[in-house]
């Protein structure tokens, strides 16, 4: 498949009584590309993709999946999607080898072909052992890992999968991130959103930072982490502090400090007397404070 | 070949709770031994015709109502109705199949209605009530739908459709003839969907002509007419 798999342009939602959803998203996405979206609760991550899924409609702005507009070819990017929901779960009654299967009937596969996906990618998630379990049965990462199962064995070309790792295990974890990975392989694009900045810096190809309903930063993990202003912290509880340091952020009762050399972050660490901290180099989560929190700048 | 399967899935998978959930099933047979029961000791044979005729045109219609309107609201509740939405999986599809699978809910009473009403004699009545039965049921998926779409907290669905389906089939006459009602209020009693189709029943089967037999039909056409009108309004494959 040529072209981007994903294009939004200034995608605004406004909901019923006047509260933006987001208010002007634009970013794209390609085949073969693991796109992530981060940001903090409320930052408008969920309407976005549920504005690309073609289940809220954009207030405005504009949005192609696959070619097609999301609004007037709907249904030509149904035929291309799948997507794993926000808080979604797996009907009770179903057993994972039943959701899978027959949901891929009902999208057009044959019995036949439907089971043999559900087979390769129930193995995959690791339910191979829990295949014929109902849901009552299952723990709440086990049904997680049935939607993800669900989206990833259709063979969708575009998949939206919103916070597919909440509530899930390490083991679970690493399981629908190969997944992930595997479908990005076979040249998927896949939009996916997180809270859990290391599973984003570990798989995603690129990553678009939202803000209240705004693109804050875009970029791939490393580059957003170079491009900072400094390269290493001491993370420290009470309000234990230093004068080299290069910023400052304060998050609940612990302060981060964030400095511009390793020389600056050691020294600073023995100027704080009786405090027990270590000096590390900076990560995608330093770079999501630096554009959520710090606004971007050093304060 | 993709509508087909579209159902096909649908169906296999809002049919699962039966096996997961097999209880229901004898509960409803529970019922109707019950109620068979009841209206043979006050009114014999002739009683059971009566109950024969409105179990049918219940069970289509509260198919619709109930089983539908709630597959569909618990799908909207757990998100899967979100999965069906943002697939190929048209709308039509996805209906056709949840009102097929929601009728395994129905499986165990049928052939045991049947058998009651060939055992009594009123196989005529027995087979405009299944004709009757069929026609309602897709008043009933609507009216479900209209429900289950139209409510903002899904959770609130089966507490909606429960009572409807108990004011539309227990108070009006269904499971009783509509005769015992004095003939002014009768033409009211009648305004129910389910008490309009089993009154039809009754007339073309030959045991009760309550009111002149061309209201019955009108008043379903026009439950049909404003459940069409709704349900456009109402239901909607998302883009909100």
């Amino acid at each position: 498949m040529g072209g981007e798999a994903i294009v939004a342009e200034g995608l605004a939602k406004l909901y019923p009584g006047g509260v933006w959803g987001v208010r002007g998203v634009s970013f794209t996405s390609g085949y073969g590309e693991l796109v992530t979206l981060l940001g903090p609760n409320g930052s408008g991550k969920t309407t976005t993709i549920n504005m690309l899924a073609t289940l809220i409609k954009p207030t405005s702005g504009r949005a192609l999946v696959g070619g097609f507009d999301v609004v007037r070819e709907a249904w030509s990017v149904r035929r291309i999607i799948a997507v794993m929901p926000q808080d979604g779960r797996p009907d009770l009654n179903w057993t994972p080898m039943e959701a899978v299967k027959w949901y891929l009937v009902a999208r057009g596969f044959s019995v036949d072909t439907a089971d043999r996906e559900a087979r390769v990618w129930l193995e995959r998630l690791g339910l191979w052992d829990v295949r014929g379990r109902s849901g009552w049965e299952l723990s709440g990462g086990q049904r997680k890992r049935v939607l993800a199962a669900m989206a990833l064995a259709t063979g969708a070309p575009v998949l939206f999968l919103d916070e597919p790792t909440s509530d899930v295990d390490v083991e679970g974890k690493y399981s629908i991130g190969s997944s992930i990975r595997e479908a990005v392989r076979e040249g998927r694009s896949v939009l996916y959103t997180t809270h859990d900045m290391r599973e984003a810096e570990r798989i995603a190809d690129r990553v678009v930072m939202v803000k209240e309903g705004r693109v804050v930063a875009v970029g791939a993990p490393g580059r957003l982490i170079e491009s900072l202003p400094f390269s290493y912290k001491i993370v420290v509880s009470g309000n234990a502090s230093c004068s080299s340091r290069a910023a400052l952020v304060e998050l609940g009762g612990a302060r981060i400090l964030y400095f511009k050399g390793r020389s600056e972050a050691l020294a600073c660490l023995a100027e704080m007397e009786g405090v027990t901290a270590t000096v590390e180099p900076v990560s995608l989560e330093d770079a999501y404070i630096y554009h959520t929190i710090l606004g971007g700048g050093v304060g | 070949m993709s509508f087909t399967r579209g159902v096909l899935g649908v169906a296999v998978l809002t049919s699962r709770w039966l096996v997961r959930q097999p209880m229901w099933v004898l509960q409803d047979l529970m019922s109707l031994l019950g109620f068979t029961i009841i209206v043979y000791v006050w009114g014999r044979v002739e009683g059971v015709g009566f109950l024969i005729s409105g179990w049918i045109i219940s069970i289509g219609f509260a198919v619709g109502v109930n089983a539908v309107g709630q597959e569909v609201g618990y799908h909207r509740i757990m998100k899967v109705l979100d999965i069906m939405i943002a697939s190929p999986i048209s709308p039509r599809a996805y209906v056709l199949g949840a009102t097929i699978g929601s009728t395994v809910f129905v499986i165990a009473e049928i052939p045991v209605v049947v058998a009651m009403g060939l055992v009594t004699g009123y196989w005529k009545l027995l087979a405009y009530s299944l004709v009757l039965s069929l026609a309602v049921m897709p008043l009933g998926v609507l009216i479900g739908l209209i429900i289950a779409f139209a409510v903002k907290k899904p959770m609130n669905i089966s507490a909606i459709t429960n009572p409807v389906v108990t004011l539309l089939i227990l108070l009006p006459p269904v499971l009783y003839p509509a005769m015992i009602i004095p003939e002014p209020l009768r033409y009211i009693a009648l305004t129910p969907p389910t008490a309009a189709a089993t009154q039809i029943a009754r007339t073309l089967g030959g045991i009760e002509v309550a009111v002149n037999p061309l209201i019955p039909p009108a008043i379903l056409a026009a439950w049909l007419v404003i459940a069409i009108v709704l349900a456009n309004k109402v239901v909607k494959w998302s883009l909100d």
